[in-house]
């Protein structure tokens, strides 16, 4: 009978635990009423836009045709290989001059084309569209002075200028699409053709498809925001996002998409509408941001709250969130771990605001992150929050050419090397140098040791929280 | 006295003939009660109870106009038919150089607004007093213009070529009703967004929507009040003013009453 009187308060006990046990404070999960669709497809290995291979590093280099007294721009896509360092165009057609449309690595001076490095050494060129009226006025105007030789003679003289107005207008009309180039630089075809008036802003890609924003409208008052994946097979979907007038895509996460979300105590697009332009602008400098995990599927968002209050939110490295602490003028790096919830600082700086670019890693996850420190590029290491200026990578390496300065890390090769860049006043076209990178085995391993004691702690936390729980009922 | 008789046959010949005939509405009345009371009748649409929305407040209508028209707008539409919104909407001038210079009879009025949200309970006397030390120390100048709604706008800046901000204010012309206040100031005063707000509802006229509560789970937990009935939000906010001035950090109070239409949960 004793043990009977017991239950009545062991119950109660019991209900109360699970009352107070509800999602923890960083985390909490909803159904995103926006998601009116669930998407068909499911969320990969999500990595942001990155241009190396193995065979190389893939760019874009600005060129020049002569045509009379006038000279006529256009980009090619080039390839600074690994091995010899030399920048070759990514084009092997027999007889090619690299100098029309026909080339497989033209691309019209005007558009900002993305380059992306395929793991089988081919290269993908996504092109997105003109937007805006701009557009179509420009294709217009192009098409009077084609249809005008007087007026065509006079501003784009000679053949050269007819192939120039030609090619811009056969750009202005195509929609946005998804050009793959071979390994052999031999053919170049059309993956994607996207809808017309579907040109997103592309943000990251995972083994079958790119990722991007679209946001139609002025930057400050889109009127129609939503998510776009293109599939390399050549499947289009759009989906929405949660509270999409101030939510943008940063990257994807253990099958979810990454999210921020940015918060503000005041509905800052009405403050806009208003007319109140120096609340919004203040607001705008003030608003924090939140990472929300997005489940296209299902609709779902965790929404985590980082344990520092003002952030802006830079990228999605592996399970790190990397972002900005704002404190009184100061901005720390820090980095947030998605699987455990731990945050960590890694530099600060208080000249201004620091971003986070990965350097792409073609061993495994980036070792670094391209910031800026005081107000000069500055190269961050992950796992230490060691850095290194411009002048420092410079030094690694065991000659610079006179005139010529470090402009940034490109990437991280599989054998443990730095690809650098390097500008000169003198010359327009970088060169690049191989420096062994600074990462050393003894700082991997070290970052392996601190993980693992930062889950030995945290079993520890909980061991101890479960048996103080158990202490009452007893 | 034949005649007479004869004369009272008749009569009574057509009395007995005119009173069934008068009786037969009585019992036509009778027969349709009859058929009509205490009989039940399946009504094709259910009855609803009349919930007001934001259409049945002017203020609000003007505010949703507002907002879609400058949408619309700013995306390159001058002149919209859609939707049910229909016309051409003209924002006014935003910054002092468009604006007009406004004369002691408008700073007054300017002042007997903001007096008016100080009395009724939605700015704290403390927020008033400080804007207007600093508007009084630096003889601040005070603009106005007007949106092709008749919102009118006032703003308060350090000086006549500063771009300094002290006080942002948008008023409905003919309401008196005031829709946007922004101030920026050197120092920030107390206010409980939970006591300012409500106050704000009745002072505007709008607690017949009846269900003004905390947008809950929204970012405006902490600032906001809701109704999903007129589909509106009202915020209250304080925080650091970094854009105002490079000089010295400012802080500002922003009230702001607006559309809102994004679900919110209970």
């Amino acid at each position: 009978m004793k043990h009977l009187l017991i239950l009545g308060p062991a119950l109660l006990l019991v209900f109360l635990t699970a009352c107070g046990s509800a999602p923890s404070d960083t985390a909490t999960t909803e159904t995103a009423a926006t998601a009116e669709t669930a998407a068909t497809w499911t969320v990969g290995k999500m990595e942001p836009l990155y241009s190396a291979n193995s065979q190389g590093y893939y760019r874009t280099t600005y060129r020049e045709r002569e045509g009379g007294n006038t000279v006529y721009a256009y980009d090619l896509i080039t390839r600074v290989s690994f091995d010899t360092l030399e920048e070759e165009v990514l084009c092997h057609l027999p007889g090619c001059e690299h100098d029309t449309p026909d080339c497989v690595s033209y691309i019209n001076i005007q558009t900002s084309d993305v380059i992306l490095a395929q793991e089988d050494g081919s290269v993908l060129v996504y092109h997105a569209a003109f937007s805006d009226q701009s557009g179509q006025n420009m294709l217009e105007s192009y098409q009077e002075i084609l249809n005008d030789p007087a007026r065509l003679e006079e501003a784009y003289p000679g053949e050269a200028g007819k192939a120039y107005v030609q090619d811009c207008i056969d750009m202005l009309q195509q929609p946005s699409y998804v050009d793959r180039i071979s390994a052999d630089g031999l053919t170049r075809e059309r993956l994607v053709t996207l809808p017309e008036g579907v040109n997103p802003g592309l943000v990251c890609r995972d083994e079958n498809a790119l990722y991007g924003i679209v946001k139609e409208g002025v930057f400050e008052a889109a009127t129609n925001i939503y998510g776009v994946r293109i599939g390399l097979d050549g499947q289009v979907d759009t989906f929405s996002i949660p509270d999409p007038d101030y939510t943008t895509l940063l990257g994807g996460w253990n099958g979810q998409l990454v999210l921020c979300h940015t918060r503000s105590p005041v509905d800052m697009n009405t403050m806009y509408l208003y007319g109140n332009y120096d609340g919004y602008y203040a607001l705008i400098a003030q608003d924090t941001h939140d990472c929300w995990l997005y489940d296209p599927a299902t609709g779902a968002v965790d929404k985590i709250r980082l344990p520092d209050q003002n952030v802006e939110l830079w990228q999605v490295v592996g399970d790190q969130l990397l972002y900005n602490r704002k404190e009184a003028g100061r901005y720390t790096l820090c980095a947030y771990d998605l699987m455990t919830g731990e945050a960590r600082a890694l530099c600060e700086e208080s000249n201004m605001g620091t971003d986070a670019s990965p350097v792409q890693n073609l061993g495994g996850m980036p070792h670094f992150v391209v910031s800026y420190l005081n107000g000069s590029i500055t190269t961050v290491e992950l796992s230490t929050g060691l850095t290194w200026s411009q002048a420092e990578l410079g030094e690694m390496a065991e000659e610079i050419p006179a005139g010529f300065y470090v402009n940034r890390p490109v990437c991280e090769t599989a054998d443990g090397n730095l690809l650098l860049e390097l500008y000169s006043n003198s010359y327009r076209n970088p060169i690049y140098l191989m420096v062994p990178s600074p990462v050393t085995p003894e700082e991997d391993t070290a970052d392996v040791s601190a993980s693992l004691q930062a889950i030995q702690d945290y079993l520890q936390v909980t061991q101890d929280y479960e048996e103080a729980a158990e202490e009452p009922s007893s | 006295m034949k005649r007479n008789r004869k004369r009272g046959w008749m009569l009574a010949l057509c009395a007995a003939a005119i009173v069934p005939l008068a009786a037969i509405p009585l019992g036509w009345f009778a027969l349709t009660d009859a058929a009509m009371v205490g009989q039940t009748h399946t009504q094709q649409t259910p009855y609803t109870s009349l919930v007001p929305t934001g259409d049945d407040y002017y203020l609000l209508r003007q505010l949703n106009t507002r907002v879609e028209l400058a949408w619309r707008n700013y995306n390159g539409q001058m002149y919209s038919t859609e939707d049910g919104v229909e016309g051409m909407y003209f924002s006014g001038a935003t910054y002092s150089g468009g604006m007009t210079y406004a004369d002691a009879d408008m700073q007054q009025y300017r002042d007997e607004v903001l007096q008016t949200l100080v009395d009724g309970g939605v700015l704290p006397q403390a927020w008033w007093d400080q804007v207007k030390e600093e508007i009084d120390y630096w003889a601040a100048p005070t603009y106005y213009s007007t949106d092709s709604l008749g919102f009118l706008r006032l703003k308060t800046y350090v000086g006549e070529n500063s771009q300094t901000c002290l006080l942002n204010m948008e008023v409905d012309s003919r309401t008196g009703k005031v829709v946007a206040l922004w101030i920026s100031a050197l120092q920030r005063h107390e206010i409980d967004p939970a006591v300012a707000l409500p106050a704000w509802v009745e002072l505007n006229e709008l607690d017949g929507l009846g269900d003004w509560t905390v947008p809950t789970g929204t970012d405006y937990e902490q600032s906001g009040l809701y109704s999903e009935n007129g589909q509106a939000l009202m915020t209250c906010a304080t925080g650091e003013d970094t854009f105002s001035s490079s000089g010295e950090t400012r802080q500002f109070l922003s009230l702001q009453l607006g559309p809102y239409t994004k679900e919110v949960s209970g």
